[in-house]
């Protein structure tokens, strides 16, 4: 993604690249490492659900909330989820320029359509409250605070935690006047249902750098890689899309490596996630 | 005796290999000659020929990079050139040290802003966008070149490539004898008539004007018989 | 990108009237292993491909896979953008649309989201195969519009592309060749699916539980260099599925260079006709 400039010399890829061969970073990981990421939920009051994570560098804010629609004509019995990415100017200045900013901001809500758009990653007939008339709409915003590379990854890190911090309102459906059903909202706010995530997937970005891979790349990395993969991973290790980014060429055989080098770190990176957000099923609000 | 006859024997059946692969190398690059071929298609290897427009080495062998016919040129000190015809001319990018033709658009005080419409006499499909700046006008008294008196906008102006330039024009020069405007228009719309290196004058209003003509190469000029 | 910004698109309020009917799920393999076109699972659609038939464009091709109707062209090398940097290498524009006309239900005129990801892919594609450096601060534009789509009209839409891209003289590594195959339950691979077989979520009811691997997968390929530039998949696979029918895509493109390569050189004997 050239929202960010290449302003590395040639040295200093030279360098980055030969550290990798050597499975080790210009800031010490190994090849499979994940950089420092910091979790919170809970932590905008206006949404149903929200979430703020850290990797390192990047930065993001995804606020979940759910609103009454109509189903498609074509799924009646099911509700709906809708993504929509930000990325403010905070995060880069480039990204005052629009077209290089909405081809950026495409990537990412293309992906992310991409790997939710089955019957594995959420169940939305649970959205939906009157078959054919009445069904939740949640609408997902990522808003990006931050870039220091490996936005898909972060991106859907944060998603996974917002979704499970969201709570539906419980609704009654009740027969009213004229034979019509009438949806009665709760008196209790902390009456709420949530969205099963158990098979939600991660992106995980697989970077081809030199001659080897890398997990999580920074920004200078991404400038040095020649062909990188993104896939979303559920937590049993199904995958949900792939699709390869940068304008470079893979041999078949290191395309294989990657996908299983992925499948391997996305399984992790759920069971990591999984543990942290066990931790905040009491609730807490603010952010650590 | 034996050990010597079996050396020389030795030699000999080395001799002999080399002149068949050497055969074998030849009729297969003959072979190619001639041929259609697509990008990706290894031709011969670099032992044999030089890369030249429409192919690329790779691992020790030239690949073409172009649809178009297999072509040979020899040269006489160097190993045979091997180059991809195509239907489209071979220049579609103007290149350094190229001489290209183009059109004044605007001109400053500092610099002439033209459209690069023509290549080494190949048109281009899309024009380029070049510049030609104050002290690159011609070779002598640089410093003392008004750019109003060497160009007119619409004047079709022969120049050479300095270099690409920034990001929007490339560096453009006349500041040899053979470069330098060819064609311009008096301020009443007819063609004016070279008179000098720096004169054009009017055919209709004999008004002279200033520019900085190009000098006709020799096989251009023609003398009226005696 | 040619999306209207400044404009929001208008909530739909007319409806197609398929919608008003219900779903029919059909199954894609009846008990014969045929497909619903009649085809079997390991059979491909005939490909037809002719270059030069934009005479406006540079280069452009026309692709036909069975019913899928692609047209490409491409202009340039061009002077870049005003607004864009200093770069040795040459940049390529890809955009990729739709006709309103092409998919069973009406697209709109702007690029939508799916239009724009498609056009990032061949993007990659193709950047992996042309030769850049030749075409310094030089912009390539590539135009991509299917006529009709009866199914892999990514993968047609990438051959037509490259092939598109050979005719108008850009200097490529190699030619770029595409294809997709559908995973329908466990075992059973389509190759070149059509629209219907094309992968919807909605196609999960007529199986039994979430067990079964459903998706599909494009990849396009360099085959002299035997390199993948580009793969796109979605649905649910698991990981060795996945591999397996990469593997299957890899071996289908490859057979699809000869009929590329035939399309190329006859453009060049036709050419030759003319000059003499």
């Amino acid at each position: 993604m050239s929202l960010f400039g290449n302003n590395l010399s040639d040295a200093e890829k030279c360098f980055i690249i030969h550290g990798i061969q050597d499975d080790f970073r210009t800031d010490g990981r190994s090849c499979d490492n994940y950089r420092t990421i910091e979790l919170a939920v809970n932590v905008l009051t206006n949404t149903h659900g929200s979430s703020k994570v850290r990797l390192g560098n990047t930065e993001l804010l995804v606020g979940v909330k759910v609103e009454l629609g109509k189903p498609e004509k074509a799924t009646p019995d099911e509700g709906r989820i809708e993504f929509h990415v930000d990325c403010s100017p905070n995060a880069t200045p480039a990204a005052q320029r629009k077209a290089a900013n909405k081809d950026f901001v495409n990537n990412i809500e293309s992906m992310l359509v991409r790997t939710y758009a089955n019957k594995i990653a959420i169940d939305l007939t649970s959205l939906c409250i009157i078959k054919g008339k009445m069904c939740w709409i949640v609408h997902v915003d990522v808003l990006i605070l931050e870039c220091g590379g490996n936005i898909l990854d972060c991106t859907s890190l944060g998603v996974k935690s917002a979704l499970q911090d969201t709570g539906i309102p419980r609704v009654v459906v009740k027969s009213g006047d004229e034979g019509e059903e009438e949806v009665e909202l709760p008196d209790d706010p902390f009456d709420v249902q949530h969205i099963s995530v158990n098979n939600v997937p991660i992106l995980v970005t697989v970077s081809f750098v030199g001659t080897r891979h890398i997990i999580d790349a920074t920004v200078e990395e991404e400038s040095c890689c020649s062909a990188s993969v993104v896939m979303g991973v559920t937590r049993r290790g199904r995958i949900l899309g792939v699709r390869k980014q940068c304008g470079g060429s893979l041999n078949p055989e290191t395309l294989v490596e990657m996908l299983e080098f992925g499948k391997k770190s996305g399984r992790q990176l759920h069971v990591a996630l999984d543990k942290m957000l066990k931790s905040y099923e009491k609730g807490t609000t603010g952010y650590l | 005796m034996s050990r010597c006859s079996f050396k020389a024997w030795d030699l000999l059946m080395l001799l002999f290999v080399t002149l068949l692969l050497f055969c074998f190398a030849f009729i297969s690059m003959e072979h190619i000659l001639g041929q259609k071929c697509i990008p990706g298609e290894r031709l011969t290897s670099v032992e044999s020929c030089r890369s030249g427009t429409g192919t690329y080495q790779r691992q020790g062998y030239i690949f073409a990079s172009l649809t178009g016919v297999v072509c040979k040129e020899e040269k006489e000190t160097d190993l045979p050139i091997l180059y991809v015809a195509s239907r489209h001319k071979a220049q579609s990018v103007p290149e350094v040290g190229n001489i290209v033709t183009c059109k004044i658009t605007q001109i400053s005080s500092r610099f002439a802003k033209c459209q690069i419409t023509a290549v080494n006499n190949c048109s281009l499909a899309h024009a380029f966008r070049g510049m030609i700046r104050k002290e690159d006008v011609r070779s002598t008294e640089r410093d003392k070149v008004e750019i109003f008196k060497s160009f007119h906008p619409g004047d079709i102006v022969l120049a050479k490539v300095l270099s690409l330039g920034d990001a929007q024009w490339y560096l453009l020069t006349t500041a040899e004898n053979e470069l330098g405007v060819v064609v311009a228009q008096s301020e009443n719309g007819t063609p004016l008539t070279a008179l000098s290196h720096n004169e054009m004058q009017c055919p209709v209003t004999h008004v002279k004007e200033s520019r900085k003509v190009a000098r006709p190469q020799k096989e251009h000029i023609g003398f009226p018989e005696r | 990108m040619a999306t209207d910004s400044r404009r929001l698109a208008v909530p739909q309020s007319s409806l197609d009237p398929k919608s008003l009917c219900p779903a029919k799920v059909e199954r894609l393999l009846n008990d014969e292993e045929q497909r619903l076109d009649g085809r079997y699972s390991s059979e491909s659609r005939g490909i037809y491909l002719q270059c030069g038939t934009v005479s406006q464009a540079k280069g452009s091709c026309y692709c036909e896979l069975g019913n899928t109707k692609v047209v490409c062209s491409v202009y340039g090398p061009k002077d870049v953008e005003h607004y864009e940097d200093f770069q040795m290498e040459g940049k390529i524009k890809c955009e990729f649309k739709y006709a309103p006309f092409s998919c069973s239900k009406h697209r709109g005129h702007i690029p939508d989201l799916s239009e724009a990801e498609i056009s990032d892919v061949i993007l990659q594609a193709l950047t992996a195969s042309v030769r850049l450096q030749c075409y310094p601060k030089s912009l390539i534009e590539v135009f991509i519009i299917v006529l009709e789509n009866d199914g892999s009209a990514v993968s047609a839409s990438i051959t037509a592309a490259s092939l598109a891209l050979a005719d108008a003289g850009i200097e490529q590594y190699d030619i770029v060749t595409s294809a997709s195959v559908r995973v329908y339950g466990n075992g059973n691979f389509l190759e070149d699916p059509t629209s219907v077989e094309e992968y919807r979520p909605q196609d999960f009811d007529s199986e039994s539980g979430g067990d079964l691997n459903h998706g599909l997968v494009t990849v396009a390929l360099l085959p002299t260099l035997n390199q993948v530039c580009a793969v796109l998949s979605n649905g649910h696979l698991e990981c060795d599925v996945l591999v397996e029918t990469i593997q299957m895509c890899t071996s289908l493109a490859q057979n699809l260079y000869t009929a590329a390569r035939k399309c190329l050189l006859s453009s060049v004997k036709s050419v030759d006709q003319n000059n003499a």
